[in-house]
């Protein structure tokens, strides 16, 4: 099971008010420990004991309010998850999707009269992971942040296959933010010398798009810092050969200067 | 009642400062989002964008109206 980054959040107390059946009342006791929402590499819901099966409507409740990170009014939720409904049928939809989630479920939930929000101290895994990015964008990261370990997390997509509108502008910020840091990490780790993981964090972003120049050009420095004339000539060549395949176009001029006339070795 | 279908198409677009094409647009498309993004190319001028759009929405229009069809009720 891949790592989570768990962000601890303060308890709050909110009113209770309970209008019908699809109303839960406000449990005083938090939820399970452990449980966390996965948005990265597709949905998960999951408490220390297990993986929590939902149904796709809760999926879906579950992953806006984990992306919004606020309380969203019930209107605006059923107007977000149903947009072609009348506002009658999104709202029956909403109550059903409530209901459907069953009480494990229900328990990352935090619902009354008026909102929805994640419940208190359930953790998302995409809130590290932006937190994590960030920090390597930034002047100082912290050291657990320059691992090999990181790539695997800057390497997973934001709910992969949803095509919802609110997923998707949060999907495409969410891969350039990890574009830039995988190239972060690797600039970071080629700089404490540690080659063999800058180059893993380099290779990481070109596989993640292999048209992105700045990504070749990161692995090619990692090669040319290491002394690696002939790996960092090989990196030019499949970058040339892909855009001459698949674009008609040469490298940019910034990734050929990355070369002195000395650093070009002629493959055999 | 069978539901409608959705086309939809993404691009995603960029700039290579110092390439003599500078422009990259990746398109992702389907003509029926049910299906998932089923194509993806890149390219780097916008007339061909603006070609490869224009077909999409043709064979948008064209799925929808053999939909149609076959959705026709056959009179008794």
């Amino acid at each position: 099971m891949a790592s989570r980054m768990h962000t601890e959040r303060p308890e709050s107390q909110f009113p209770v008010t309970a209008l019908g059946s699809d109303f839960r009342r406000e449990s005083p006791h938090p939820p399970p420990a452990g449980m966390g929402v996965c948005l990265l590499d597709g949905f998960q819901l999951a408490s220390a004991n297990g993986r929590i099966a939902v149904p796709g409507s809760g999926e879906r409740l579950l992953a806006l309010l984990s992306l919004t990170d606020r309380a969203m009014r019930r209107a605006e939720v059923a107007g977000t998850l149903w947009p072609d409904a009348s506002e009658s049928r999104a709202f029956g939809s909403l109550r059903s999707a409530v209901s459907r989630l069953g009480e494990a479920g229900r328990d990352a939930l935090r619902a009354d009269a008026v909102d929805l929000a994640l419940a208190p101290g359930v953790s998302v895994d995409l809130r590290g992971a932006r937190a994590l990015a960030l920090r390597l964008l930034g002047a100082e990261p912290r050291e657990s942040d320059l691992s090999g370990d990181v790539v695997a997390v800057l390497s997973r997509d934001l709910l992969p296959g949803w095509y919802d509108d609110w997923v998707l502008i949060e999907a495409e910020d969410w891969r350039q933010l990890r574009l830039h840091a995988l190239e972060a990490l690797a600039r970071h780790l080629c700089e404490a010398g540690r080659f063999g993981e800058a180059a893993l964090a380099a290779r990481a972003s070109v596989r993640s798009e292999p048209l992105r120049e700045s990504a070749h050009a990161t692995l090619i420095s990692v090669h040319l810092a290491e002394g690696n004339q002939w790996e960092a000539t090989c990196q030019l060549d499949r970058l040339r050969s892909l855009l001459r395949e698949e674009l008609g176009v040469e490298p940019s001029g910034r990734v050929l200067a990355l070369f002195t006339p000395a650093e070009t070795v002629t493959p055999r | 009642m069978p539901a409608d279908r959705v086309g939809l198409l993404i691009i995603r677009a960029w700039v290579e400062a110092g390439s003599a094409s500078p422009l990259r647009a990746q398109l992702r498309w389907t003509t029926d989002v049910g299906r998932g993004l089923e194509n993806s190319i890149t390219f780097v001028d916008v007339e061909t964008v603006q070609s490869a759009v224009a077909e999409w929405l043709h064979e948008v229009l064209a799925a929808g109206e053999s939909q149609g069809e076959g959705d026709a009720v056959t009179p008794q």
